[in-house]
């Protein structure tokens, strides 16, 4: 007795592989999906800074929980902000399909009316988990997964038509040539509930809408998961899925026309009720990838294998040779629709009995192996940790140290932080005079211009002397009316009009301005000043900086209180009278020179000349005399006006006085606003404040140190940890000692922040009220990281991440000298020889690809193995003789193609056509489904499966030995045998027999056995007491009803019509190449046999087996017409093998 | 201003001498003859004796209404110095005039003396010649000089 496999190669539509690269549309699905598009992403972004690869490669995301916690340890918010998913040419490259609780509340109310999910829903099993099952994720239900992607159907598909669009373009890249047909790539596990749930469904929506694509799934398996929790449900799931995937894989099953019709099997339903058909199989290769490798144990790091298939994905668009290699090997036609087969053969009597089940072979897996310097991960380490060193110095919160804003005389450093430098400044801002001295400039300027004015009508001489009196009453009474005129301005002066302020205020206004801006700026530059001294400064000393400030302003109140008594005592002491007019006279002595004059008339002429000398004589006296009278009424008038200016100028003093007190307290309400408000407004501007600029500062430092610190650790943890798949060369580094080396010799970190001062400054400087005379370059360094976030993000500036790692990276270029892993593996061979050798083997040997085969079945192990060794495809840098000889006589390697990276020597391996019954886990998988469905119930079934009926799939797990095989034949012959005496019998879509159990006290009872043959044979396999029921009820019919020999003859028809369809099926299937023989056409067989001896024996006569099979073969012949019940319900024609619709 | 009237009253006083000296000469040459005083003085002095010049009355009147006219100015220009006593203009003006009144006579009696050669010989022979002009000019002068006391008083 054994059990042998054989494989029955495929021959449907072999897929065309060219080196070219493909148009290519990756969609991940649920968490196991992100993982691997951001790792494809990261390696683009790490290579070219474009994360996208090309443009013609195109990424969705599709998760039920797209804020949720990522399911590795990468922190893909933070390391990732430069390769998440947005929008890219207005399509969303991710997809939430999450239902809001009320949204599905409601739909289970209205299930009926969606014709694209009622068919399938397990609404019972669904229903009690509540409204919130599908908001945070698909909880790993599966039919969960299901309706979220029937409820955003119309979204995914207008999202995947939208990509394709995008890429039924031609693209022209230099130095790539771009195949036209498009691959579109499924990513997800198996394990839990949105990619088991929606992975068959999205490959139904692409089959039925663009079937001229290729569809390849890659699809973890639950295996990587358990480690982390409990793994029995992602087990279960990974089971149903493995089967519902087999099914659609399977090309036979949509031969069968109930299933199709009745349940949408075979067509995609739209939301509106539309239905497109698909071919199967649904997937034209799918590669399943498990923790372990094949015939090796699996790697410790949990999400290696998401790394992996990443780097696989990546190599696909490697324009090296390798890469075209790569691209050329996969994918081999004769894999699709290849079958193995199961063969029992066991003795029965002297005659060797044998039955074959198949099963789909369709399945592929691969790996990626290599031997490595990690030269450029630790220069990437470097450059990381270096920067995320500085930022860290950054942040240090060092011991308060009051020397860093203070003079050496202990006073504040910012200098014109003082009562009265304040109030000087509002003052006089930067302007030569102060805004009083101002107003005293004016009013003196409008009084000398008065005075002049009023000073022109005083010039008297001996003709007017008789109107001194009114002139000068005059000339008072105008110096009055200026003086009010003026006391009127004056009180406007400081006061606003209708929102218009008087000259004064404006200017102190203005200076207000000036000084708080003045005070902004230097407390600004005090502040970048302390944060750019990274050994002593730091956050915690400009915190204490404002405090200082604080003091600084209350200390300020005993000042201001003096400054208010002062005023007080000014105000009081004001004049309160206008002061008196000066009296005005006119002197004696000029009547008498007058008189003289008139005496100089009476000198006679005998006295020649004297006469007109005495005149003059006169005269000029007297001219003087007026000359002096008028100089002193001017003077009076004069000293008249200067008494009332000093009077308007203390009151203007007083007024003043009062106005700088209240600016002074805005000025110190402004100050704390400067450091503490979010936005301050000067002179007509908004900026920020200070402490939201130091908070800013710390959260940008903070979130830089995060996104470095994470990258810096996951490099590190990528550098030191041990892959098995990895053989790395350098891993005996002391890092922390190179490191330290390195950086000891690097010097000034200008280099690092005068290119991030370059880049932003220019920015904030133009939107940011900021100082532009911050010297130190340390000092516009910090500045830019506070501000970087307020001002820098938008627009075409760099990326500030982007600006640091790259100069780092090129200044760490140096940090390790450039070694070939080819040159260094000769120095081991060279060193260590036999370990190296044997290190290389070990490597080879082990590592075909990722996928955990059982060992149980030498055929199929013998078939990967050998795929697995003509798919390998080693890449080296470049040739290298010694070492490819090497390899070659290490292992079987392939041909060897060159890739020019210097750090790895790859090994990429692929392997194809297992069926799933090989794979090492599936009876653990099967057992913890059934153990799981034993404890919870029907429900824990329908939770696992995405339609409510789950006939038509077949287990999995095979017959483990002969016994088993024999108990499953011995199950389909009661079957057979119980179908046509109608002990079984085909209602209302089932398969059914009435019972009666003696727990039941022998009530009769509807058992139904399943939709199909095969459901219900192994529903009795597993069943003993229906078994014995069976038995019974059969052994009693062919007693009681069928002993005839007509009855005989019509079982005999009915068996023989049902073998004929079998056979004619098996030979329609396997197309006259290798016909199995299957365990229905082996049953029928073995109850054609056995009822041709009954009717033998009820003919009563001797006649020959032979005679009797020729006589009933012609009369079934001639009949035609198959009368038996059975005959009505399977096998009426052509290929069908499933019971016709009644 | 002191000190320049002084001057120029000094210089006035010098000229008046100097030109009535020379009158002086002229005269004896032309119309006198010398006495051996005379002569002895002009043996003795070689200017006189190189000189061909005749003295001329005309001469000395002239320099005498030079010296006149040029004390009136004199004191027409300390006129104001009064006045700037607080005099009254007339009276001051006429202290002036008597003043000038005062000095001009002297002026007159100098020229007379220098027309007789600076000798009282002939001061008789003088007068008696030119008495009607002598009479005309004192008249003219008692005139003056009254009519300025009036005027002063």
């Amino acid at each position: 007795m054994a059990i042998t496999t054989t494989f029955i190669d495929g021959g449907l539509n072999p897929v065309a592989t060219n080196a070219d690269m493909k148009k290519t549309l990756f969609i991940g699905i649920g968490g196991s999906g992100k993982e691997v598009l951001m790792r494809l992403r990261r390696k683009f972004y790490a290579a070219t800074e474009n994360p996208y690869g090309f443009d013609f490669i195109k990424y969705l995301w599709i998760d039920t929980d797209i804020s949720g916690v990522p399911i590795s340890s990468e922190n893909w918010d933070v390391i990732g902000q430069n390769i998440q998913f947005g929008v890219r040419n207005n399509i969303h490259e991710s997809l939430s399909v999450s239902i809001q609780p009320a949204v599905l509340n409601n739909f289970y109310d209205q299930v009926p009316q969606y014709p694209h999910i009622k068919h399938w829903l397990p609404i019972d099993a669904l229903r009690p988990l509540g409204a919130n099952a599908l908001m945070n994720g698909a909880k790993a239900i599966r039919p969960l997964g299901r309706l979220a992607f029937s409820w955003h159907a119309d979204t995914i598909k207008n999202n995947i038509h939208a990509n394709l669009l995008d890429l039924n373009v031609v693209f022209n890249v230099p130095g790539v040539d771009v195949d036209d047909s498009i691959s579109i790539y499924i990513v997800g596990s198996l394990a839990g509930g949105t990619g088991s749930g929606m992975f068959l469904e999205i490959a139904k929506l692409i089959k039925a809408n663009w079937p001229q694509y290729q569809c390849y799934g890659v699809f973890f398996l639950s295996d990587i998961f358990e480690d982390v929790g409990d793994n029995r449900v992602r087990n279960s799931n990974c089971y149903a899925s493995l089967q519902e995937l087999d099914f659609y894989q399977t090309a036979a099953n949509a031969l069968d026309p109930l299933i199709g019709r009745e349940r949408h099997m075979f067509e995609f339903v739209e939301p509106n009720g539309a239905v497109r058909s698909f071919e199967l199989p649904l997937y034209n290769n799918i590669f399943l990838i498990s923790k372990e490798y094949y015939k090796s144990p699996g790697e410790q790091d949990f999400a290696d294998p998401f790394e992996m298939v990443a780097e696989i994905f990546y190599f696909d668009f490697d324009r090296s040779d390798f890469g075209a290699q790569k691209r050329s090997q996969a994918v081999n036609g004769h894999i699709a629709g290849s079958a193995a087969s199961v063969k029992f053969v066991w003795q029965d009597g002297d005659k060797e009995v044998s039955v074959e089940n198949t099963y789909s072979s369709d399945y592929s897996s691969y790996g990626l192996a290599g031997i490595f310097l990690n030269i450029s991960k630790m220069k990437n380490w470097a450059s990381y940790k270096y920067i995320l060193d500085i930022l860290k110095s950054h942040n240090l919160e060092h011991p308060a140290k009051s020397q860093l804003f203070e003079l050496p005389n202990g006073t504040f450093a910012v200098k014109e932080f003082g009562f009265e430098n304040i109030l000087g400044m509002i003052s006089k801002g930067n302007h030569a005079n102060t805004v009083e001295e101002a107003y005293r400039s004016k009013l003196e300027s409008a009084k000398q211009e008065s005075l002049t004015k009023i000073a022109s009508t005083i010039s008297f001489d001996y003709m007017n002397l008789g109107t001194v009196q009114d002139v000068c009453h005059n000339a008072f009474n105008r110096i009055d009316s200026f003086i009010s005129n003026q006391q009127e301005l004056m009180n406007l002066e400081l006061t606003e009009y209708q929102g218009t302020p008087g000259d004064s205020l404006q200017g102190l206004k203005a200076n207000l301005e000036k000084t708080l801006k003045t005070l902004y700026l230097e407390l600004e530059k005090l502040m970048y000043s302390i944060l750019s001294r990274t050994e002593d400064g730091g956050p915690a000393n400009v915190r204490e900086m404002f405090s200082r400030v604080n003091n600084l302003l209350t200390q300020m109140t005993v000042s201001r209180g003096s400054f208010i008594t002062d005023t007080t005592n000014l105000k009081n002491k004001l004049p309160e009278e206008q002061p008196k007019r000066p009296e005005i006279v006119v002197d004696s002595h000029i009547g008498q020179l007058l008189s003289r004059i008139k005496e100089c008339d009476e000198i006679p002429f005998i006295f020649p000349f004297y006469k007109n000398r005495a005149k003059r004589y006169y005269e000029k006296k007297l001219s003087r005399e007026l000359e002096g009278m008028n100089r002193t009424i001017k003077k009076q008038i004069d000293d008249y006006f200067i008494e009332w200016k000093q009077i308007l100028v203390k009151r203007y003093e007083v007024v003043y006085r009062e106005k700088l007190i209240e600016l002074y307290d805005a000025a110190k309400a402004r100050i704390l606003e400067i450091i503490r408000a979010d936005r301050v407004s000067i002179d007509n501007h908004s900026f920020l404040g200070l402490s939201p600029q130091l908070q800013s500062y710390q959260d940008q430092v903070s979130d830089l140190i995060n996104y470095y610190d994470s990258y810096e650790s996951d490099l590190r943890r990528v550098i030191t940890t041990s892959i098995n798949r990895k053989m790395i060369l350098d891993e005996t580094l002391n890092l922390d000692q190179v490191y330290k080396d390195f950086v000891s010799n690097l010097g000034d970190k200008s280099w690092l922040t005068a290119p991030v001062v370059d880049a932003y400054n220019p920015e904030i400087i133009s939107k940011h009220l900021s100082n532009q005379d911050l010297n130190e370059p340390s000092q516009k360094f910090v500045r830019t990281l506070a501000l970087y976030s307020r001002y820098c993000i938008s627009g075409n500036l760099p990326e500030l991440k982007r600006i640091l790692i790259r100069n780092c990276q090129e200044r760490f270029n140096q940090f390790m000298q450039d070694d070939s892993v080819l040159n260094r593996l000769n120095q081991l061979l060279r060193s260590r020889p036999a370990e190296t050798q044997n290190s290389i083997r070990n490597m080879l040997s082990n590592f075909n690809f990722r996928l955990a085969l059982s060992e149980r079945y030498p055929s199929i192990d013998n078939r990967v193995s050998q795929t697995a060794e003509n798919n390998r495809l080693p890449g080296l840098p470049r040739a290298d003789a010694h070492i490819e000889t090497l390899l070659g006589n290490l292992g079987t390697i392939g041909q060897v193609k060159y890739h020019g990276s210097d750090e790895s020597i790859l090994f990429y391996s692929e392997t194809f056509g297992y069926p799933l019954f090989a794979l090492k886990d599936i009876q653990k998988l099967e057992h913890e489904y059934r153990s799981l469905v034993e404890r919870d119930g029907i429900s824990s079934k329908q939770q696992r499966y995405t339609d409510i009926v789950t006939d038509y799939l077949r287990p999995l797990v095979i017959p483990s030995d002969i016994t088993a095989m024999k108990q499953l034949l011995s199950s389909w012959e009661m079957l057979y045998e119980a179908i046509v005496l109608r002990v079984i019998r085909y209602e209302s879509k089932e398969w059914k027999m009435t019972v009666a159990f003696a727990e039941n006290l022998f009530a009769a009872q509807n058992i139904s056995l399943g939709r199909t043959l095969e459901a219900a044979a192994l529903h009795l396999s597993q069943a003993q007491p229906l078994q014995q029921a069976v038995k019974e009820q059969t052994y009693n019919r062919q007693i009681e009803n069928y002993g005839e020999e007509e009855d005989l003859q019509e079982i005999y028809f009915a068996l023989f019509g049902n073998f004929n369809q079998v056979l004619s099926f098996s030979k329609a299937q396997f197309n006259d190449r290798y016909r199995p023989k299957s365990p229905q056409e082996y049953v029928l067989e073995k109850l054609l046999i056995k009822y041709r001896a009954k009717y033998i024996q009820a003919l009563d006569t001797v006649i020959n087996e032979d005679e009797v099979t020729r006589k009933l073969a012609e009369e079934y012949r001639n009949r035609h017409l198959v009368r038996s019940g059975y005959a009505d319900a399977v096998h009426t024609e052509g290929l069908s093998i499933s019971p016709k619709a009644v | 201003m002191k000190n320049l009237m002084l001057c120029l009253l000094a210089l006035l006083v010098s000229f008046v001498l100097i030109g009535n000296l020379w009158a002086q000469d002229a005269y004896v040459e032309d119309e006198y003859e010398p006495d051996s005083t005379y002569q002895k003085d002009y043996d003795m002095t070689d200017e006189i004796n190189t000189g061909g010049y005749l003295p001329n009355k005309y001469l000395v009147i002239s320099v005498c209404l030079m010296a006149i006219a040029i004390f009136y100015y004199l004191f027409l220009s300390l006129y104001e110095k009064e006045l700037d006593r607080g005099k009254s203009p007339l009276k001051a003006a006429a202290g002036q005039c008597l003043k000038f009144t005062l000095v001009s006579g002297l002026v007159i009696l100098c020229g007379m003396f220098a027309l007789n050669g600076l000798s009282f010989r002939n001061i008789g022979d003088f007068i008696a010649s030119s008495l009607a002009y002598l009479m005309i000019i004192g008249l003219v002068w008692v005139a003056y000089l009254v009519a300025s006391i009036v005027k002063v008083s």
